[in-house]
């Protein structure tokens, strides 16, 4: 039984541990096709660095199904030496949020990694107080020579992982490594039964810079149906309540013009029939998740978006809960292993 | 004597926020315990050791100082579950916004952080205005799990980086502390008297009973001081640099210590092939102000560590600097007891 709490902690933060910033997602690709590989997917990178693994159903006319979460995180990228010896000035990869990084330890990723911290600044320093800028800041190297292999070099935020109370788990990257974990947990259960319908699994890369992997990884198998996994907003002290979803209410199952009406309910009805934890988000306009391009990709998908929702995005303490983890988990196995109704083929331009 | 580092990263790891030093103190008393020398802790909770001397009958009172505490947080209340907090000590909000901390009973809690796609999250709230969760669902069980008035530090441990600087919480001042620890094995002329004092980051508040007690002529502070050395910052603002040596102060905003100590600090300094910095700003204070106006007052020398991020669980100082404040402060004790420094 993959569906497991101590078993999806464990696969979490192993998940946790790999650092995968936006456009330098290799070792998680690399970590990605050997997990699909021995889970009896054929499995590749494609040019952008997504990772694509297919496994058909062998029922003929079967439905062909997407299951896509984006395996990119945000980040920190050097952008050059700063105007003392021993630091260096960086530049954000993704929607950082400046007011975290003050004091904050980072690790750059050269080869091999080193270890910096961004200086906080005291207030006989400060510019204005209670706001900072990103160009204000540097890393401290700790006195390390400027060289060029920092150029270009990208950086993750120092992080632990762990428990929070009994059933929530916190770290970075969360965003989105809960729907990574969810993807891997369904398909350690399937086993060596072939899922109901032709499958296909991407993991993507750039998300966090603009939805940018998805249009190719999207393109390059065509399908009937896309499931797109993403981290969804909790409910937290200082956040507008109307965006938010409850922590610990289950897989969100979101509704909007971004998502296909009929294949939410498909997906909502599987919820309700295997007792699925689940909860309605709303997704007014377009979703700012890969289902905005894979509802576009090709001739059109019919899309749904999953997820679970998470506290602190894009912080290194982002916290999701088990249990909601486990049911998008469920979820996605219950749509890989119902027979989903092959939908008629658009010929109108033949 | 060389520096032992590794009992520094194990004094950092203890948790001592300003008022609940228990396990710096008991670690402390222990390994005071096992040279054999005596040791005792007051009413506010500062901790003494003596250190008998070789040649006892010298009628002059040495003291050497550190604090046991560091900055950190202290629970106020409960909203919707979640923890509110205050600084206890003087905390950077930057320091503590999005991060995870400790809680008495070994509590995890995260300064909860809002999305910046949700909103505009350029500016660092107030401590006060902060909210951490600790997974529990509603203001009782929060309260089970952490009372009110419980405190809390900075959860991550310490690491090694860059050309040999240690970034950690409370270096601040544990380094003091450790320096001390090291002497117990050393040899003086005579009696030496350690303290290690409470609640110096609330205002040098422990140092001014434990002056009381020792009554000392000679008080040496061991001490970490703001190094503002980054990038971005004008040298006017540097104050002092990591790296540069132990930092000697002529003045602080607390007190300005003996000149005549000061003097043979630096001397010991140049004769040790040590090279010293002061403070370019006077700012800042240390338990030297307490001391030097206790009971009918003491002269007072001060040797700190450089240190970026001060008030922070990243406190970053150099391992070389640490060395040099070492053999500096216990050149200057030994000196001080034979009667090798003119006093």
């Amino acid at each position: 039984m993959a569906f497991d709490k101590d078993k999806i902690t464990a696969l979490l933060t192993e998940l946790a541990e790999i650092d995968a910033p936006a456009g330098f997602e290799e070792p998680m690709a690399a970590y990605l096709v050997r997990r699909l590989t021995n889970a009896g997917f054929t499995a590749e990178t494609d040019t952008m660095g997504s990772v694509i693994g297919r496994k058909t159903s062998g029922r003929p006319n079967a439905a062909r199904l997407l299951v896509d979460a984006h395996m990119d995180e945000i980040g920190l990228i050097i952008t050059g030496k700063a105007d003392r010896d021993g630091f260096l000035r960086f530049a954000a990869i993704g929607s950082v949020n400046p007011a975290l990084l003050p004091g904050q330890r980072v690790k750059i990723l050269t080869e091999p990694p080193v270890y910096g911290v961004i200086p906080i600044l005291p207030p006989h320093v400060k510019k204005e107080k209670d706001s900072v800028a990103v160009s204000e800041l540097s890393i401290d190297t700790g006195g390390l020579p400027f060289t060029e292999d920092f150029l270009g070099a990208p950086a993750v935020l120092c992080a632990e992982s762990g428990l929070l109370g009994d059933s929530a788990f916190f770290g970075k990257a969360l965003d989105n490594r809960l729907s990574v974990a969810a993807i891997l947990a369904a398909i350690d259960e399937l086993g060596d039964t072939p899922p109901a319908n032709d499958t296909t699994v991407t993991f993507t890369v750039q998300e966090e810079l603009g939805l940018r992997g998805a249009r190719p990884a999207s393109f390059a198998i065509p399908c009937d149906y896309a499931i797109i996994a993403d981290a969804d907003f909790a409910e937290q002290p200082g956040v507008s309540s109307d965006r938010v979803r409850k922590f610990g209410g289950g897989v969100t199952i979101a509704r909007g013009p971004n998502m296909d009406r009929d294949f939410t309910h498909t997906l909502t009805a599987l919820a309700e029939s295997a007792d699925i934890p689940h909860q309605i988000s709303v997704e007014p306009g377009r979703s700012g998740t890969n289902a905005e391009v894979i509802q576009l990709s090709g001739v059109g998908v019919r899309t749904a978006l999953v997820g679970a929702a998470v506290k602190n995005m894009h912080s290194p303490v982002e916290t999701a809960d088990i249990g909601d983890v486990l049911a998008l988990s469920r979820l996605i196995f219950a749509a890989m292993t119902a027979a989903l109704a092959k939908p008629a083929a658009i010929t109108f331009g033949d | 004597m060389p520096f032992d580092f590794a009992l520094l990263e194990e004094l950092c790891e203890l948790d001592g926020v300003s008022s609940r030093e228990e396990a710096v103190r008991a670690c402390i008393a222990a390994l005071a315990e096992k040279r054999g020398l005596p040791h005792q802790t007051d009413a506010v909770g500062n901790l003494y050791v003596k250190k008998p001397g070789k040649n006892p009958g010298t009628n002059l009172r040495l003291m050497v100082c550190a604090h046991m505490d560091e900055v950190g947080v202290i629970v106020t209340g409960y909203e919707r579950g979640y923890l509110k907090i205050a600084p206890c000590g003087g905390v950077d909000p930057a320091a503590v916004y999005g991060r995870a901390l400790r809680f008495e009973g070994n509590v995890t809690g995260l300064v909860t952080a809002p999305p910046p796609h949700l909103s505009r999250g350029e500016k660092t709230p107030e401590i006060t205005a902060m909210y951490v969760d600790i997974g529990a669902e509603d203001d009782d069980i929060a309260k089970a799990l952490v009372p009110l008035g419980a405190v809390g530090t900075f959860a991550q441990k310490g690491i090694t980086f860059g050309n040999g600087l240690y970034c950690a919480k409370a270096i601040d001042d544990r380094f003091g502390c450790a320096q001390i620890i090291g002497m117990f094995g050393e040899e003086f002329a005579g009696d030496v008297y350690f303290v290690f004092t409470v609640q110096e980051e609330l205002g040098t508040r422990g140092a001014q009973v434990a002056a009381n007690v020792i009554k000392p002529d000679i008080a040496l502070i061991l001490e970490t001081t703001t190094a503002v050395d980054y990038a971005g910052v004008s040298e006017a603002d540097v104050v002092c640099r990591v790296g540069s040596g132990p930092v000697v102060p002529f003045m602080d905003g607390a007190s300005v210590p003996d000149k005549t100590l000061r003097r043979e600090v630096c001397r010991l300094a140049k004769e040790l092939g040590i090279s010293v910095q002061t403070k370019e700003k006077i700012a800042g204070g240390t338990d030297a102000g307490a001391i030097q106006r206790a009971g009918s007052g003491a002269r007072v020398a001060v040797i700190s560590l450089a240190s970026r991020n001060l008030h922070s669980g990243a406190c970053t100082a150099s391992r070389a600097d640490m060395e040099d404040c070492c053999r500096l402060s216990l050149a200057f004790c030994k000196g001080v007891l034979s009667g090798e420094i003119e006093l």
